[in-house]
């Protein structure tokens, strides 16, 4: 009888094909057993509520976990009409609450002075009328952005982060993030994703951004990747990445911890910028962490699971 | 979060109620016939009075059991025709020496005319019947084979219907074979019932133990039942032209932002009036009047907004991967649907339908169980063992 935790498999494959020792193989996390741990540590309400980002950043808020300042809530038409432009700061961003994979976005980095002078301008210096961001922000309410089947979103006007200079100088353009994976308080991997030119400045691995290990005790970048070739240096900016010490790495560290107790999932992804003025800020909790982060720092999440929980996490139920 | 919000779905009791409500509706669906009540043998039916019902064609097994020979035709019922004919090639093929056989005078449109008078056993809707034949020069009719009404007593004929009793016949062609003919004999709906557990697990090894991603699970099972009703060539054809026909239409209705529902009715709307056109001017009237041609349409539509939703989210590329997966998925599991020793289980009620069942939902269950790596992921991750252990 195979043990369910697919020793079996990897030890039979191991032996006709050359993948690897069977032994290293069961250090790596696959789908099957993330989607056991998902269905194991994260029950739906914590799912839906991390779903909606304004309610996941007053939970957050209240155990102390800085997140990124709100302007304004709009929650439906009445409230974008009394939306007040005047009083508005000078660079903003715009999200939809329950946006997908950051569908809808918007970052206003200046007011735009020119024409009657009520437009802005966009961090790529695109200008947008007032009226061209109103009907995009119809669209948001009108869930068009949305996960799911949703008819109605709320437009989240936040401060717009302004990247530290340590990782900024790193870039060609866009906002890094780390992203921490955690087991219930106790994070396990973490890594920084770094936009490139071919992400076009997002941080989405999956688009071609770069991806650097960060050690947990440390917070120094050990290793990079960049499609699935290991890297020292970032290929557009050139700068050296390994040995690269992230910012108020302590406070990152007791940030992440605490996201576990304030959303209710024992098995997430904690996302965090470093704003240069407000230090870590934690963007966004997800439920369904990706396992890509292995790949990232070398390390199988089963190896970091087993030592901190001391079960065998993928024994059956 | 208020209570008010985890009403549905976190409550254990509001999931369980869902599925029972589910199950319900499904077993509403199902034919209310229990499985082996509608497997009663045709002499069961003639016993109790019952009458069993033929189409306007039926295919026939001809024995000539002094040559040990065995043809199969096709048979057209001929109420106006009192002796069963049959042609001059299908006498030769059974052996019969039409030379010395008794002789009788047959009046037909054509007049009058000698033909010989054959004994033959005729195997027809699971029953075996001793009969006696004319033999006629048939090569210039379509028709090889007339049934008679002195042989069709205790049938009762629908003519709307072709090859009712069919699939009971005991000596078609092996399945899986005639899964790439054109038309495939459509298994009976109890003895599907009980071989899909089976199907749907090639979705299920395919997701759990390759980690490959078809659209859901339930598209490619659904898929292969399509393509065991009509055939995989046809079925093929068919979901060929719908998806080229989706991603024409995609344009012309992404504008009208419209809710998924809506989408899905537009599509099944413009399909089925393709089926109708092609049914009215095209080479084979019978297909749009079969409404067994419905059913992969609308697997089809189903598939089609699958991939639009892929598409949107994913891109175009991994939307066309999708629908290759899911269509190979669909193939592999449709000689499953028809093979030899699933349909035999299926069709032997009381006891095996419920083997067939219990092993579908076992092995389900087994596989599901399974929290080791797919097969793709000994590619994806081959960077993650680099440091191995740290």
């Amino acid at each position: 009888m195979p043990t369910a935790d697919g020793r079996a498999l990897t030890e039979i494959l191991g032996a006709f094909v050359p993948i690897g020792k069977g032994r290293d193989w069961d250090e790596v996390m696959g789908m099957n057993a993330r989607t056991y741990l998902v269905n194991k540590e994260n029950p739906p309400r914590a799912i839906r509520l991390v779903d909606n980002k304004q309610k996941t950043k007053d939970v957050l808020e209240a155990v102390g976990v800085p997140v990124p300042p709100t302007i304004e809530v709009l929650r439906d038409r009445r409230d974008l009409a009394d939306l007040d432009w005047d009083n508005l700061p000078d660079s903003w961003e715009l999200k939809p609450n329950m946006g997908r994979q950051g569908a809808g976005l918007v970052n206003i980095a200046e007011r735009d002075d020119s024409g009657d002078g009520t437009g802005w301008r966009t961090g790529s210096g695109r200008p947008l009328s007032r009226s061209e961001l109103v009907a995009h922000m119809r669209r948001v309410l009108d869930g068009e952005f949305s996960s799911g089947e949703v008819e109605q979103d709320w437009v989240l006007l936040e401060k717009l982060i302004v990247p530290h200079e340590t990782l900024a100088g790193m870039v060609p353009q866009g906002l890094p993030d780390l992203r921490m994976i955690c087991y219930r308080s106790e994070p396990l991997l973490a890594m920084i994703r770094l936009p490139t030119t071919a992400s076009d400045g997002r941080a989405n691995l999956h688009q071609g951004a770069l991806g650097a290990a960060v050690d947990l005790g440390s917070g120094k970048v050990t290793r990079a990747l960049f499609k699935g070739e290991e890297v020292s240096e970032h290929p557009d900016t050139g700068q050296n990445l390994i040995g690269v010490e992230v910012p108020y790495w302590n406070e990152t560290l007791d940030s992440a911890s605490r996201c576990s107790d304030a959303t209710g999932l024992g098995y997430l992804g904690v996302d965090v910028v470093i704003d240069e003025d407000l230090g870590p800020l934690v963007l966004e909790v997800n439920a369904r962490p990706g396992l890509q982060v292995q790949n990232v720092t070398g390390v199988g999440l089963a190896t970091r699971l087993r030592g901190i929980d001391g079960q065998h996490w993928s024994s059956p139920v | 979060m208020g209570e008010a919000s985890g009403r549905f779905g976190t409550n254990g009791w509001g999931r369980l109620l869902a599925s029972l409500l589910a199950l319900v509706v499904l077993l509403l669906a199902v034919p209310p016939e229990p499985v082996w009540a509608q497997q009663t043998t045709a002499a069961e039916r003639e016993s109790s009075g019952d009458s069993t019902t033929i189409g306007a064609t039926e295919q026939v097994v001809l024995v000539n059991d002094e040559a040990g020979e065995e043809v199969e035709v096709l048979g057209r019922v001929d109420t106006g025709a009192f002796y069963t004919s049959i042609g001059e090639e299908v006498a030769d093929a059974l052996g019969i020496d039409t030379e010395n056989a008794e002789r009788i005078t047959a009046r037909s449109t054509l007049g009058e005319e000698e033909r010989p008078l054959v004994e033959v056993t005729m195997r027809i809707a699971g029953q075996e019947r001793n009969i006696r034949a004319t033999v006629a020069d048939r090569s210039d009719v379509a028709d090889r084979m007339l049934i008679g009404r002195q042989d069709l007593t205790g049938f009762t004929v629908d003519t709307a219907q072709e090859q009712l009793a069919t699939p009971s016949s005991p000596t078609r062609e092996p399945p899986v074979l005639a899964l790439f003919d054109f038309p495939a004999p459509p298994p009976n709906p109890s003895s599907l019932l009980a071989a899909l557990p089976i199907a749907v697990l090639v979705a299920v090894v395919f997701r759990i133990l390759i980690g490959i991603q078809t659209f859901g699970i339930f598209a490619p099972v659904l898929l292969s039942l399509a393509f065991v009703q009509v055939g995989l060539p046809a079925g093929l054809v068919i979901l060929g032209t719908m998806l080229v026909a989706g991603l024409i239409v995609e344009p012309l209705l992404r504008p009208l932002k419209m809710p998924r529902v809506a989408r899905l009715a537009v599509i099944l709307g413009l399909v089925c009036g393709a089926l109708l056109a092609l049914g009215q001017f095209g080479p084979d009237p019978s297909a749009s009047r079969n409404w067994t041609a419905a059913f992969p349409v609308v697997v089809a539509t189903i598939v089609i907004e699958q991939f639009w939703g892929s598409w949107e989210q994913e891109g175009f590329r991994q939307a066309l991967v999708g629908a290759l997966w899911t269509t190979l998925a669909a193939i592999a599991a449709a000689p499953l649907l028809v093979s030899k020793p699933i349909t035999w289980l299926a069709e032997h009620p009381p006891i095996y339908p419920f083997v067939l069942v219990a092993v579908g939902v076992g092995l389900s269950v087994l596989i599901g169980l399974y929290r080791g790596l797919r097969l793709s992921e000994f590619i994806r991750f081959r960077p993650a063992l680099s440091k191995g252990k740290s």
